[in-house]
């Protein structure tokens, strides 16, 4: 397992002069990428506080442990604040609109953003309309007069942490916008929901939203309603809540779903995993794009043709690297998947932001293909016309295949999630062996 | 290579005796202390592990007094049961020894020590506290070590003397940065705890009591687990925070206000009332503390916080309307009844298995827990297809599966899971010797009958339906084959259509066959209550087959209900055979089949009447499904047989999952009544919330198919004795209003009222009840009459109870 190294300049702090975000990681040591004025504190406050205590929460079987700190990005015109709860079931982001930020455009970027306890009491003690001022990163003055406040943390970093962030990017591109409703309905439906684990799902009804026990066509599934409760905070400043989700349909099995409230300046948005003690890593979202030469290659042109911007124009894109949309499409999947893109459900486009850590081997390191490898490795899978067989421990398994492709396997596994989490690892080594599956150069 | 360890060293290790090795090693050089360390972690690696112990502090003196670095000392104070047992280290001879070794990483190992363990054991913490005092540094401000001076403190006979003692002041604010820091907090011992020196010590220095009210403050802002900030708020309350220190911290309480956690936000309201009597309080915090106390859901708070308002009105006229106005809720949204709701249809089943392979693959899923009669039904018709197609194949396709004795097969399994194994096995099994099929020969007159047993099980539930088939199959399959079964449906919920039935009856006519007795009832039963049309009708009339004849007749006489009454029964004290505590009372339901019942209909159409409550097992979800699967024309029946699971959840506040069953019922057809207006009483007060979200389902889905008003009465009468809590039914009846049904809602209120009203004493929820169905009333216009309301509305006060009967009355009596 690897580690994530912090080294802060100073401790982040909050004081008369303004808001003072330190940074580590990423292209610099201390990076510094924006400072200015942001026009409403409280709200940017209150979104920066849900952030930060997503990245410290595990909803699922709870026990502190190590968190990992925020990543702030400056893109174009906004910031970005990313984190992943610790049992990598919540994805959080914050975006400070261009409309809530008022000084020098943000450099670009990605970094590791230091929000301590001192720093969170005092977010919360925010108050007033002036504006605030903000500086994310130390200036070169302030580096160079160091007087020896350095902090330093080495937090272990989990491969899981890494894959869900990359799961967290296929699984937002499916999703659509299924209701909207306004902030006091929205309070209204957040104060009622039951903390039951189990899965409920949500449909538009009338001004507001309603739950239902069996999912319908335009349904959002919530399972866990407790991992909600970091969007309270900033309800108060809320104007709207939109709901998204994949398509579902009688019969689906539970489903991912985001949930966005949105402010004049700053939007906030939680993405949940199926059920609470599912996290994002073991998706298998991934798993399904895995891809020929063709996409790592051209994965690799348009990553140097990416310029940080907030949101990626396909169109432009397909101009400069002369290829045709759907595979600029796969590609930026492909990027996503290595930490080098998100994806912003609000938007629906991609946005550059390339993870500080390295997440180029999350896709090599997913267990399901390492075992995949394994078994091909050992001689196991004997592929014939229609089917392949696989023997793994004592018990031999049947993948089918049609047209060359597994659809299905005779595994416990399978039986149970029936693609709902991707191929399982017997349908990976019949597709390696079969020629099907290339390495992923990421 | 490890060099030997000294003779005298190992004696000492091996007659425990921490005495015998200190005296050795005094008597070491520096240099050879540090040459016998790795020898001696290699020498007690067997002891440690030793669950018997004894051995660890011998062990741990040796490493204390050995070891060349602070590294290399802590992984060997963590081994085995050194990590738990530290404690047992003397504490005096270690002191000594590492005196006499002058090591300049004392330091660091007090540290490493104390940053990675949990120093509760008090003789650990001196120790390192020791170490600490030896190397001259302060005491290491660390989590773990605060734990182990509380647990010190807590240890002496005078804390409050202890807590002064030493230089542990800079301790104290460890208290409010780590987050579980608090559980130390809520231990008293005697009533001589930390907690009690700690509040001596603030009474006795102001810095102290100032930083304590900050810190708690601070970690209450900062939120986490119930568990860990409830000892916080016991803090405040017994440090008795003066008006003055509440009115310089505003800003703070108003923060701790929209907390998540109700007792904080009680916390932060009693405090900055204390404020505002004592005069500290500005009236523009006041509104904004209302502001964010009216949108909680705690009603307690908001029924304070309105009283406090309107006591501050009164205090300060200038101020006056503001602070009236700010009390205005956000009215009730008006219920908007909407057009009723389109019934989807119910989705087709899934097309056919076609091979061995994929019914391996659905079998696998069966296997893994997907019991719905979609996968059940599908594996059972390809199976006895592909058995008179291709048996080998199916049996080598098959097999695998069995391998595992833990999936199927298990001596546990009851019902028809065990059916589905016994007819998995059969199917696999190869082709028998002559001697066996002789021997079955025999078997097969006492056996048919034995195939009906399960009907007469007391146990019994529609489930024995499948258990039948199942049976049905394993024992004809391989002597008697049919090439298809006729009972699997076409629909997902169970239904088969009439026409689809009359092709399998007409292929089994011209094929010279007969379905299977129990596989044909089961089709009869699971025909919808739709007329088919003539069509179907004038063939049926051709068939010439027994079994065409029985289809005919149901086509003609339609299903066949039994009479369901419902009756009270009584607990009177009495226990369940687990030696739970019985009801009261409770309502349940009785059965009686139709005259001229065929065996099916005789055994799962009647229901006895038992004078006490009976108890029933665990209804997982998936089987609710089968039961709707197998009567999905009966939804009267199959309300009647999930009917104690689901009063026995409602009065034991136990979680079950019969709940999801009323949804299903929805849309099954076949008349209702005391049955399934019961199953929704008791589905609407279930306490668990994913079983009401299914109860509102049910509310909508079921349209007009339901007497309401019959439901209503049901509700008051089994609410009114308080066997069931009323206040959860009514969330599920202002969800529903809420979401259209609102016809529906008003008369369930309204049946439910007179019960309800006649109880000396109302009941929690009722005034819930009488509000929503007024708003109903307002929304409809409708003109009624509730019994016992006048007399209710007539009584004085100023309860919300009363005003609540005042409403309604006036609301049914059309004035505004």
């Amino acid at each position: 397992m690897s580690v994530a190294s912090y080294a802060y300049a100073r401790p982040s702090a909050l004081s008369d002069g303004g808001l003072d975000l330190q940074t580590s990681g990423g292209q610099a040591a201390n990076p510094r990428f924006f400072e200015g004025f942001v026009t409403t504190p409280q709200p940017v406050a209150l979104g920066l506080l849900a952030v930060a205590d997503v990245a410290r929460t595990r909803y699922y079987q709870p026990t502190s442990r190590a968190s990992l700190d925020p990543v702030v990005t400056g893109s174009r015109d906004m910031l970005r604040f990313e984190s992943f709860s610790g049992c990598c079931g919540v994805y959080a982001r914050m975006d400070v609109l261009p409309a809530g930020l008022d000084g020098r455009t943000p450099d670009h970027g990605t970094t590791n953003v230091d929000v301590n306890n001192p720093l969170r009491l005092s977010l919360s003690r925010i108050s007033g309309l002036d504006p605030l001022h903000l500086a994310v990163g130390p200036d070169e003055l302030a580096v160079s007069t160091m007087d020896g406040t350095l902090v330093e943390r080495k937090v272990p970093l989990p491969g899981r942490w890494l894959r869900g962030f990359a799961e967290v990017a296929v699984i937002a591109a499916g999703m659509e916008p299924r209701a909207s409703i306004g902030a006091a309905e929205a309070a209204d439906f957040l104060r009622r929901l039951p903390n039951d684990r189990k899965a409920l799902w949500v449909v538009p009804a009338g001004r507001s939203l309603r739950l239902t026990s069996r999912p319908v066509a335009g349904a959002v599934c919530v399972s866990g309603g407790a991992r909600l409760a970091t969007l309270r905070g900033l309800l108060r400043h809320a104007t709207s809540l939109t709901v998204f989700g994949p398509p579902a349909g009688p019969g689906s099995p539970p489903l991912s779903s985001a949930w966005l409230l949105e402010t004049p300046t700053v939007r906030l948005l939680l993405t949940l995993s199926p059920e609470i003690s599912r996290g994002f890593s073991g998706e298998g979202a991934v798993l399904t794009q895995l891809a020929d030469d063709q996409t790592a290659d051209d994965a690799d042109l348009v990553s140097a043709m990416l310029a940080w911007d907030p949101v990626i124009d396909v169109d432009g894109l397909t101009a400069a690297c002369n290829l045709p949309p759907e595979r600029v499409r796969a590609a930026l999947t492909l990027l996503g998947t290595a930490g080098r893109v998100g994806f912003d459900v609000t938007e629906g486009a991609y946005f550059h932001r390339v993870m500080p850590f390295g997440t180029d081997a999350a896709a090599r390191l997913n267990p399901r293909l390492a075992g995949a490898r394994a078994l091909v490795d050992a001689g196991a899978v004997r592929p014939f016309a229609d089917r392949a067989e696989v023997v793994s421990g004592e018990t031999t398994y049947q993948v089918r295949l049609v047209d060359g492709r597994p659809v299905g396997c005779t595994c416990q596994w399978w039986g149970k999630y029936r693609g709902g989490r991707g191929p399982c690892k017997h349908q990976l080594a019949a597709l390696i062996s079969v020629g099907a599956l290339e390495e992923v150069a990421a | 290579m490890t060099k030997e360890l000294p003779a005298e060293l190992a004696r000492a290790i091996d007659k425990r005796s921490p005495e015998l090795a200190y005296a050795y090693l005094m008597t070491l050089s520096e240099k050879e202390r540090k040459a016998a360390f790795p020898a001696a972690v290699a020498y007690t690696r067997e002891e440690l592990s030793d669950w018997r112990g004894g051995y660890e502090a011998v062990a741990g003196l040796v490493f204390l007094g050995c070891a060349p670095t602070a590294k290399r000392a802590m992984p060997a104070l963590n081994r085995g049961g050194l990590r738990w047992r530290r404690g047992s280290i003397p504490r005096q001879l270690a002191l000594d020894l590492l005196a006499a070794r002058d090591l300049p990483w004392l330091g660091e190992l007090a540290s490493l020590w104390s940053t990675r363990s949990d120093l509760s054991n008090v003789a650990e913490w001196q120790l390192v506290d020791g170490i600490a005092g030896l190397a001259g540094i302060e005491p290491p401000v660390t989590a773990g070590f605060t734990r182990g001076w509380i647990a010190w403190v807590r240890a002496q006979p005078d804390p409050a003397e202890a807590i002064t003692t030493g230089p542990y002041a800079a301790l104290l604010p460890m208290l409010f940065e780590d987050d579980t820091m608090g559980r130390e907090l809520e231990f008293t011992f005697h009533g001589k705890g930390f907690n009690t020196a700690l509040l001596r010590l603030a009474e006795d220095d102001p810095e102290v009591r100032a930083m304590l009210v900050d810190g708690c403050l601070a970690r209450l802002l900062r939120g986490g687990r119930p568990g860990d900030l409830r000892p916080f708020v016991a803090l405040h309350d017994e440090l008795k925070v003066t008006p003055a220190e509440i009115g310089a911290r505003t800003a703070d309480y108003l923060g701790l206000a929209d907390a998540t956690l109700g007792t904080v936000a009680g916390l932060a309201q009693r405090s900055l009332r204390h404020a505002h009597e004592a005069g500290l309080l500005e009236t523009d915090t006041l509104l904004e503390l209302t502001a964010i106390i009216l949108r909680r859901k705690e009603k307690g708070l908001i029924k304070t916080q309105i009283t406090w308002v309107r006591t501050a009105a009164k205090r300060h006229p200038d101020r006056r309307t503001e602070l009236l106005a700010s009390l205005d809720l956000p009215a009730e949204p008006d219920l908007l009844p909407s057009a009723p709701l389109i019934a989807l249809p119910v989705p087709e089943m899934p097309p056919p298995l076609a091979s061995p392979a994929e019914i391996a693959e659905e079998l696998t899923a069966i296997l893994g827990g997907d019991r719905s009669i979609v996968s059940l039904e599908r594996v059972l018709a390809a199976i006895v297809e592909q058995y008179t197609r291709d048996h080998r194949a199916l049996a080598d396709a098959v097999s695998p599966l069995l391998t595992d004795r833990h999936r199927l097969g298990h001596e546990r399994a009851r019902g028809y899971w065990a059916a589905l194994g016994r007819m998995l096995c059969d199917v696999v099994r190869p082709p028998e010797s002559r001697s066996m099929w002789l021997k079955e020969a025999f078997a097969d007159l006492r056996a048919d009958h034995a195939l009906a047993r399960p009907l007469a099980d007391p146990e019994r539930s529609p489930s024995v339906l499948l258990e039948i088939r199942l049976a049905t199959i394993e024992r004809y399959l391989r002597r008697s084959p049919v090439p298809r079964l006729v009972a699997t449906p076409t629909h997902r919920n169970g239904h088969l259509d009439a026409e689809v039935l009359l092709g399998r009856l007409e292929q089994a006519e011209r094929e010279g066959w007969q379905p299977w007795r129990i596989d044909l009832d089961q089709a009869l039963l699971r025909l919808p209550r739709t007329d088919p049309g003539d069509g179907v009708r004038r063939r049926a009339e051709r068939l010439a087959s027994p079994a065409g004849q029985a289809f005919t007749a149901v086509l003609h006489n339609g299903h066949a209900d039994p009479l369901v009454t419902a009756y009270a029964q009584e607990g009177g004290g009495g226990r369940y055979p687990w030696y739970g505590l019985l009801p009261d009372r409770r309502v349940a339901v009785t059965m009686e089949p139709p005259a001229k019942a065929n065996a099916v209909e005789a055994a799962l159409f009647k229901l006895r009447r038992d004078k006490k409550p009976q108890g029933s097992p665990w209804v997982p979800g998936s089987t609710t499904q089968i039961w709707t699967g197998a009567l999905p024309s009966h939804r009267e029946v199959v309300a009647a047989w999930a009917l104690p699971s689901l009063a026995m959840a409602a009065e034991r506040n136990t979680g079950s999952e019969t709940g999801q069953i009323l949804p299903l019922l929805a849309e099954n057809h076949g008349p209702t009544g005391p049955a399934t207006q019961l199953a929704l009483v008791y589905g609407m007060c279930a306490p668990e919330a994913t079983d009401r979200v299914a109860a509102v389902d049910a509310l909508l889905a079921f349209g007009s198919g339901v007497d309401w008003r019959a439901t209503g009465r049901h509700l008051g009468d089994c609410a009114a004795p308080g066997s069931l809590v009323l206040s959860r039914a009514a969330g599920v009846l202002r969800d529903a209003a809420e979401a259209g049904a609102v016809e529906t809602v008003w008369a369930i209120c309204v049946g439910a009222l007179p019960a309800l009203l006649s109880t000396p004493k109302p009941r929690v929820g009722t005034t819930d009840i009488l509000q929503l169905a007024e708003r109903c009333t307002r929304t409809l216009s409708r003109r009624d009459h509730v019994d016992g309301l006048a007399e209710v509305a007539d009584r004085g006060g100023g309860s919300q109870f009363v005003s609540a009967a005042r409403g309604l009355r006036d609301a049914l009596a059309g004035l505004p």
